[in-house]
Formats: structure tokens, sequence, C-alpha cells
């Protein structure tokens, strides 16, 4: 409720002409639903503490710059906390910092916490919301917290244009920066997120949207999320993280037009895919992963119009999945261009460009008139035996990958695109669905 | 005397158009890759496969065939009060020289200059150029070995190319039957010891180790790297790659001081 004033404050500044069908409310003419309290070093009132006790239900505290050590500050009523001048809450490294507990409506914005406590035995946070609904955190800045911003149990919330920088350390001493644990309806949008363990860490998540988010640098995944349906990923950025994005045992996920970017290691994944059912990969461009999109265990996921480049592998898929659609994806610069256990393939891979073709159209109608098969015979063998990758590059390899151009019946078949495109594929403008996401 | 036959020796290869070609042929071709690819690591890539195939057999078939051409000049110096030695080591350098100097400008120069305006992946650009320099340095010494052993200049070619095949393909091959045969094994450690072996995979792996590919080698990258990260590795491939030069050129050596013309 508290949301839909301030929205509307903004609205009638601008005194909109009255249409049909338009109730026009004067919010000069509305009683001030929220009693306001000051917080500052050189106010009556000087304990956030203090002002959270007193506030009734609903208030609107705004707490001016300066730094605040109160341990942990507990939230059971509806409040609005406003920093001014970038007001910081201390956890001193040892305290969880807000804790919200069985809240509907709360909100906070322009805050700094900082050093929440690392604990062993529970999740520590910067903010933790439990069992709380209508929430609203915006533009704070969340550094060298354990976790940051935690729901647990918790629903109908937004997370927007935070500033969340962990302390970068090893993986048992770090926490996520976005974690969320059974909740539906969470907008997180616009946030920055770096050096945490995970990114944005979901767990029973439902009919939640995330976009335009960058995260990057985490010690663990730039995302990761399990047992969570409905959930839709738009324009984020996932960069340079330990092992990349990982999803699994997650149904009717979609994502879109994101970046999986520089996740380069030795166990990386710019997306790994492991039993997820029934989800959308489309228009993602995934640039410099160890592996671009490993995909496990995981059916009638379509793959369409995503650019896969400079990628150590483009795709990876094992045999346990099905009905997998590939199609109209362009196939870059990649050193393996497409790498599977299998034997045969129940998958569909269909119309894509793969700069390894090396096929002709005759008909010149764009598509290429025989097969590719994107699993070279070196690809095969490294495969099935991992330590073949040491001819990488040698003069040998070149020779295998020779050999099956001049007799292709060499190339393993278990990959095939039977319409190749002859030419890379652009997306014009207006075909960018930036658009129709839906808000 | 050795540095005076060494001039004269150089003075004559440097004169031969196919030193030229080749000299020409890697200055465009790695122009042409700087120019052509952004991606600079794509450029080292590309170049090694060039190097690893191209290198080895130019210096094989290169001092072959100028050691055979210039036969019985040999013969007619050490008519001369020449020691032997000094003939010996006049061509070994005279040799040698104009075949690095023409890896130094051809793809050298190039690489030399790209660095001044990037210095990504420096270290790995001067291992390409550095490794170049010292394959053709082995297969001049296996050249010379051969080609003091073999009276036949037909058998000498055929004896250079199967020594080339050998290193560049059929040692890989054999590496990789291994590599199938024992894939119930953990073998990395021995395929990373084996090609310890051969000068051409030791100067790939160098330089791959200083690259982004590394990451796709996995687990064998990581025996590498960790073998080479101490100071028993280091050594053990600088000393793999010397020994590769200096025992060809010893049994040359020895083959020629007792050979009897």
């Amino acid at each position: 409720m508290i949301n839909l004033a301030l929205f509307l404050t903004v609205l009638v500044g601008q005194t909109p002409a009255p249409e049909k069908g338009v109730i026009e409310i004067d919010l000069q003419k509305t009683p001030s639903a929220s009693p306001t309290l000051t917080v500052c070093g050189t106010c009556p009132r000087r304990s956030l503490r203090e002002a959270i006790e007193e506030a009734p239900p609903g208030a609107v505290i705004y707490v001016l710059g300066g730094v605040y050590r109160e341990s942990t500050l507990v939230i059971r009523k509806p409040l609005t906390l406003i920093g001014e001048d970038g007001p910081v809450l201390d956890g001193e490294g040892k305290f969880e910092i807000l804790v919200v507990d069985s809240v509907d409506g709360f909100q906070i914005r322009g805050f700094t916490l900082k050093n929440a406590g690392i604990s062993f035995t529970e999740d520590q946070a910067a903010l933790k919301l439990k069992n709380s609904q209508n929430c609203f955190v915006e533009d704070n800045t969340f550094l060298d917290n354990f976790f940051a911003i935690y729901l647990e149990n918790t629903h109908s919330c937004v997370i927007r244009n935070n500033r969340v920088r962990g302390p970068g350390r090893t993986e048992s001493f770090s926490g996520n920066a976005i974690h969320v644990w059974n909740g539906y309806n969470i907008w997180i949008e616009g946030n920055h997120l770096s050096y945490h363990r995970d990114g944005i860490y979901f767990e029973f998540v439902r009919d939640s949207k995330i976009y335009n988010n960058v995260s990057e640098n985490h010690v663990r995944y730039g995302m990761h999320f399990m047992f969570s349906e409905g959930n839709d990923f738009a324009r984020n950025v996932f960069r340079d993280c330990g092992a990349g994005v990982a999803v699994m045992y997650s149904k009717h996920t979609k994502l879109r037009q994101n970046r999986f970017e520089f996740n380069w290691g030795g166990a990386s994944y710019g997306l790994l895919l492991k039993e997820i059912d029934d989800t959308d990969i489309e228009g993602n461009v995934f640039y410099k992963n160890t592996v671009g999109l490993y995909v496990e265990g995981s059916n009638r996921v379509f793959v369409r119009g995503n650019t896969l480049e400079k990628n150590g592998w483009a795709i990876r898929v094992l045999g346990n999945s099905m009905a997998l659609s590939f199609m109209y994806n362009n196939i870059v610069g990649n050193t393996f261009e497409a790498s599977s256990n299998a034997g045969r393939s129940f998958n569909t891979y269909l119309h894509n460009y793969w700069d390894g073709y090396v096929g002709y159209d005759l008909n010149r109608d764009g598509y290429g008139d025989v097969p590719h098969r994107p699993v070279r015979l070196f690809t095969q063998l490294v495969e099935q035996y991992p330590p073949a990758v040491i001819l990488l590059h040698s003069p040998l390899e070149f020779l295998i990958t020779y050999a099956e151009r001049l007799l292709p019946v060499l190339s393993p078949s278990v990959i095939e695109d039977d319409r190749p495109l002859m030419g890379r594929i652009v997306w014009s403008k207006s075909k960018d669905s930036s658009n129709d996401t839906d808000r | 005397m050795t540095g005076k036959i060494a001039r004269w020796v150089a003075r004559d290869v440097l004169r031969s158009i196919w030193l030229g070609l080749y000299t020409f042929f890697f200055l465009i071709i790695t122009l042409s890759f700087f120019t052509f690819f952004d991606d600079p690591s794509r450029v080292l890539l590309s170049l090694l496969n060039l190097v690893l195939m191209v290198v080895p057999l130019v210096s094989m078939i290169f001092v072959l065939t100028y050691l055979h051409n210039n036969r019985n000049f040999i013969v007619l110096t050490l008519t001369q009060p020449v020691s032997r030695r000094s003939v010996f080591w006049g061509y070994w350098w005279g040799l040698a020289i104009p075949l690095q100097l023409a890896l130094l400008v051809g793809m050298g120069l190039p690489v030399a200059f790209h660095l001044l305006a990037h210095r990504a992946l420096w270290l790995a650009s001067v291992l390409q150029v550095v490794g170049a320099m010292l394959l053709t340095q082995i297969f001049l010494g296996l050249a010379i070995w051969l080609s003091f052993a073999h009276e036949d200049r037909l058998k000498a070619l055929a004896s250079g190319l199967l020594v080339w095949l050998s290193l560049t393909f059929l040692y890989d091959g054999l590496l990789l039957v291994v590599i199938l045969l024992a894939s119930a094994y953990p073998i990395e450690k021995f395929a990373v010891g084996l090609s310890f072996l051969n000068p051409l995979d030791l100067v790939r792996l160098l330089l791959l180790m200083q690259m982004d590919v590394a990451a796709l080698m996995g687990f064998t990258a990581e025996v590498f790297k960790k073998f080479l990260g101490n100071a028993v590795g280091t050594l053990a491939a600088v000393t793999a790659l010397l020994i590769w030069i200096a025992f060809p050129t010893w049994m040359a050596f020895r083959n020629f001081m007792k050979k009897d013309f």
C-alpha cells in the first residue's frame, strides 16, 4: 500500500488529464497516512532500535547519514526505512543486521549495510526477510556481508537497483548475494552483484522475474537455482564466475537475452542445465566460457536464436536429454562445436549457423545441401578418453580433422544438423524482444 | 677458422632463393593473421599449427639438400689445412644463423611489432617465436646427422622425411593409442611424461599452457602445470629441449670426425 501511495504521489505531481474510466485521487485531500520519525547522530532520537520500537505500524523512519552499530535489529511491523545521505548499518563482522519477521509491507531504501557476520551454523544476512510479503528493497548498498539479501518463506517482493559486493572469500566463508528460499512473485531488477558465493540463489521459487541484473566475479555461481518453476530471466549478465551459471531440477523457466560470458576455468559452464524441463532459452549470448551450454537429463528445452561464440565447447549434451530443440543459433569460433557422450540422439538440431560447416549450397536457398556433423572425431575421442586432450592443436588433430573432410563417414553422427544455415544469423532490431517481457 | 667458414656458408645460404621464400612465406602469413583475426590468441594458435608442421619440415629438407649439394665442396675444404672440427662447426653455425634469421624476420618482427601495440599474451607470443627457433635448431641437428650418416642423397632425404613424420604424426598417434588402450587407468601423468620426449609436443604444450585454451585440457593441464610449476619441471623441460639440440649435433659431430669421405 505504501508503494502505491508513493507511486501515486509521483503521478499526481504530473497531473495527467483525467480520462474516461480513470478514478482520480487527489492526494492533497487524503489524510497523510504515515507518521514519520527521524533518526540521526544529532537528533533527539539517535538510536534506530528505539525508533523501530516506538514507531507505529506503517510509519516512515528517516535515517540520516552516519554509522549505526546496533547489533541485530528485528522488525515485526510494517515500516518504511528511508536512508538520507547514506546511513551505514554496520554488523561489525558479528551480527545479522536487519531481520524482518512476519511483516506485510516493508520498505528499505538508501542504506548501506555492511559486515554482516559469518556463521557456520546459520545463514546470517545483512537483510533477512522471513515469513513476510510485500517488501521493497531499493537503492541500497551491501558491502562485505556473509549473505546480503536473504528471503525466507517470503513472497511478493521487489529488489531493485541495489549494489551488492561481497568479501570475495572462499566458498565456505561467503554466502550468497541474493538468496531466496521458498517464495513467489519476487521481482529482482537492475541489481549489481559481485564477489559473493552465488550471485542469485533460488530454491523453491515460483513465478518470479529477474531482469537486467549484472552478476559477476562470484566465487561459485553467477546464478544458481533449484526446484523453481515459472521464473523469467531476461537481459541479465552473468560474467566471470568460478563455475558460471547452474540451474537444476526446475521447469517452465524462460531465459531470454541474457549474457553468459567469461566463465572460464577447469570446471566452468556458461549455463549448466541439469534436469530442466520445458524451458525456453532464447536470444542469449554465450561468450568465452569453457563450456557454453551444458545439458544433462533435460527434456523439451527449446534453445533458439542464441549466439555461442569463442567457447571451449559451444554445446555439450549428455545422452539422457530428450526432445531438445536446438534451432537458429549461431555457433562461431568455438574450439569444439559440440560434444556428446551418447550413441544416438533424440534431439532436434536444425537451421543453425555453424562456422565449422564446410558444405555447399548449390540451389542457393541459404541452407547447406549436406548435413553438418558438429561433433568431430577428435571431440568424440576427447569425450570418451579425456587424457587424449593432450593432443589439442597438434598436427595429429589437424590430420584427423582433415581426414574427416575427405571421408565424412569418419565423423560421428550423434549430432546432425540436416539443414545448416550458410550465413550467420543477424537479428533485426524489430525482432528484439526487449519490450515484450511482461511488465 | 670456424668463424670464417661459418661466415662464408652463411653468406652462401642467405643467397638461396628458398630461404627468401621461406622468410617471405612466414612474413605474409603472420602479417595476414594479425590483420584478419581480431583475437591474438587465435593468431597464436593458427601460427602454432603452422610452425609445428612447416618449421621442422623446411629446416630438415633445406639442410639436407644444402649439405648434399655442397658435398664436393666440403670434401675439398677438408683437403685444405683446416681442422675437421672447425669445418663442422663452421657449417653448423653457417646453416643455423640464416635459418634463425629467416624466422626472426618472418615471424619475430611482426610479432614484436604487434607486441608494441598490444601487451596481451606477450609471454605466449615470445614462446611462439622461441619455440620455433628451438625446433629449427633441433631439426637442423638431426638433418646434419642424417646427411653425414647417409652417402646416398635419396636415402638421406627419405630418412629425414621419416624422422619428420615420426615426430610430427607417428609419435602422437602412438601416444593416442596408449591413451585409448590404458583408458581404464589414470594415465594423465604418464601421458604428460611421454609428451616431454617429443620436442614438438613439448613446445606445443608449453605454449598452450600460457593461453586460455589450457582450461579445456582439464586435469591434463593441471598435471602439466603442476609439474612445470616447480623447479624440477622447468629444468626438465629446458633439459629435454637442450638434449634434443645437443644429442643429434653430437652424433653428427662424431660421425663427421670419423667419416672417411
